[in-house]
């Protein structure tokens, strides 16, 4: 506890125990891809591209499919010792990205067509699934893909008896339990619930009330962004000049 | 042109609590209530609400002029990527022969497809049918508009504004070009020349935006690049980058448009690459606004 905590209240970065990490979030970073974003929560670097919906390879089945890439960057981490089960780390959060995806994600409308998500790590300072869900929806939504909700996610630790929000890599090796959940506010909806590690049924009933809090700061900022976004597009947006004609 | 509030809209936001409204594209019901499922602007139009979204991949229509890429030959079929979710299908029988016959196809014609249309050849052709379950969309190529992309005008510019996104600009006996760039609905043919002394009997008349296409195949590849001069790299290059400010600010891209930036940034002297720069855009643009006026 000692090593992750200053002054009894405070983190080693100065936060409180219950306050999320700067975030910075930009979305169109990659032009080859239909859609892409970018962010930073913290010293956390993860750029996501999305491309699609397009033709199917695989030539049976009706239903449309998702392809999650999930890869560390080899430079992601400073502990060389992690990368060698990072390939088995790696298609376990892949898998949880997808199942988070779908469940937001209206699949009916692309049939036989896929869609591949490839989310890469530059820099894994902690929380890399909760922040690789936000930035795979910055990325949809800049897409132009149909989702219920802008999914927004958040990660709660346990050290000793002590809730953290929004974890940092450090504070994650001292971690006793985890919960990462990502939340549809607009549907009141839970869209995706990781627990991992040891916690107790109340410290369960805590940590899930601290992450909802810690969602809704995610996803007000991520909706401000998002109608930025849509501001600064449609600026020179005009009808078209049918009394040319 | 009085813009009218418009509001935007995220995933998720509820658009009306009233249950009463069709759902157009965009629009979901989600305990009793009409939310929106991508970020645009809202249109409402009588009972009928929909999204209208920034970036999409294209929605086919039938009657739509698209322009697409062959990726697959297939018996009987080649399969075309057309932007949208899925390629489309062209049939061999839903070609035009080169003779021009209407017959039967033979064994011989499914032969010699690849003498029709191979793989990475360019097309411009119509949709013909939609199957909505599948998303399956059949197109066709039976008029003489149709067909491979390659060398057809003589002297002047050839602009294929394709529904789908793509566009063609080529001139004669150079390496036609193709651009690809989000559009708004419009299916323009025009052919705007350059004035030269060769054509006179081809008018510029925008709004009436006729066809005119002069067919004149060249089949030895080496006359192609014969007389391939700087001049016309340059009004392909202009005509481009005309297209593509319309595109990044998100304006609608037709035939007007393009030939009145075009036009303007001649008169401002812009080089073609230049027109690319975020003031010289703002310029041309504004140009625009004043004609308008």
């Amino acid at each position: 506890m000692q090593k992750v905590v200053l002054d009894g209240n405070k983190r080693l970065d100065g936060r409180s125990f219950q306050q999320i990490r700067h975030l910075y979030m930009q979305q169109g970073v990659n032009s080859r891809a239909s859609g892409s974003a970018y962010i930073e929560s913290g010293n956390t670097k993860i750029i996501c591209s999305i491309f699609g919906p397009r033709q199917r390879k695989k030539k049976s089945g009706v239903k449309g499919q998702i392809n999650v890439d999930f890869r560390f960057c080899s430079f992601a981490n400073k502990d060389e010792t992690l990368h060698k089960y990072a390939s088995l780390n790696e298609k376990n959060i892949a898998f949880q990205i997808e199942q988070t995806v779908r469940t937001t994600l209206k699949i009916e409308l692309l049939p036989k067509s896929e869609v591949d998500i490839c989310v890469l790590v530059l820099q894994d300072d902690g929380s890399v699934l909760a922040s690789s869900l936000n930035c795979v929806v910055l990325a949809l939504v800049d897409a132009g893909f149909e989702i219920f909700d802008l999914v927004s996610s958040c990660q709660v630790i346990k050290i000793q008896n002590e809730l953290f929000i929004d974890s940092t890599y450090k504070e994650e090796e001292e971690s006793t339990g985890i919960v990462m959940i990502s939340l549809m506010p607009s549907l009141s909806e839970i869209a995706h619930i990781l627990q991992t590690g040891e916690i107790s049924q109340l410290d369960m009933i805590e940590a899930t009330k601290i992450c909802l809090d810690g969602c809704a700061v995610v996803y007000s900022l991520i909706k401000d962004l998002e109608k930025l976004q849509v501001k600064r597009q449609i600026g020179c947006f005009r009808a078209l000049p049918t009394e040319l004609f | 042109m009085i813009n009218e509030p418009q509001r935007i809209v995220t995933p998720g936001e509820i658009l009306t609590q009233e249950s009463d409204f069709l759902r157009g594209h965009g629009v979901s019901l989600q305990n009793n209530q009409l939310t929106a499922t991508i970020s645009g602007v809202v249109e409402k139009v009588n009972k009928l609400v929909s999204v209208e979204p920034l970036k999409s991949r294209y929605n086919p229509h039938v009657g739509d002029i698209v322009i697409g890429r062959i990726n697959e030959v297939m018996r009987k079929k080649w399969k075309v990527e057309v932007n949208s979710t899925q390629n489309a299908i062209l049939s061999l029988s839903a070609i035009i022969l080169p003779d021009g016959i209407q017959r039967r196809r033979t064994s011989t014609d499914e032969m010699n497809m690849r003498n029709f249309y191979k793989e990475d050849d360019l097309i411009c052709a119509e949709v013909q049918k939609i199957q909505w379950q599948e998303n399956k969309i059949f197109l066709h190529t039976r008029s003489l508009k149709y067909g491979k992309l390659k060398i057809r005008s003589i002297d002047y510019l050839l602009l294929i504004l394709g529904v789908n996104g793509y566009c063609w600009i080529s001139s004669p006996e150079t390496v036609p070009k193709i651009d690809k760039k989000n559009t708004d609905k419009n299916n323009w043919w025009v052919s705007t020349h350059q004035k030269t002394d060769f054509e006179k009997d081809l008018s510029t008349d925008p709004k009436s935006a006729k066809l005119r296409i002069r067919k004149r195949f060249i089949d030895d590849e080496s006359q192609r690049y014969k007389s391939f001069t700087q001049e016309m790299r340059e009004k392909i290059a202009r005509t481009r980058n005309s297209i593509f400010v319309l595109s990044t600010l998100n304006m609608t891209i037709d035939p007007i448009a393009i030939m009145k930036i075009y036009s303007k940034s001649l008169s401002l002297q812009l080089e073609s690459k230049d027109m690319l720069e975020p003031n010289n855009m703002m310029n041309l643009i504004d140009a625009k606004e004043e004609e308008k006026i």
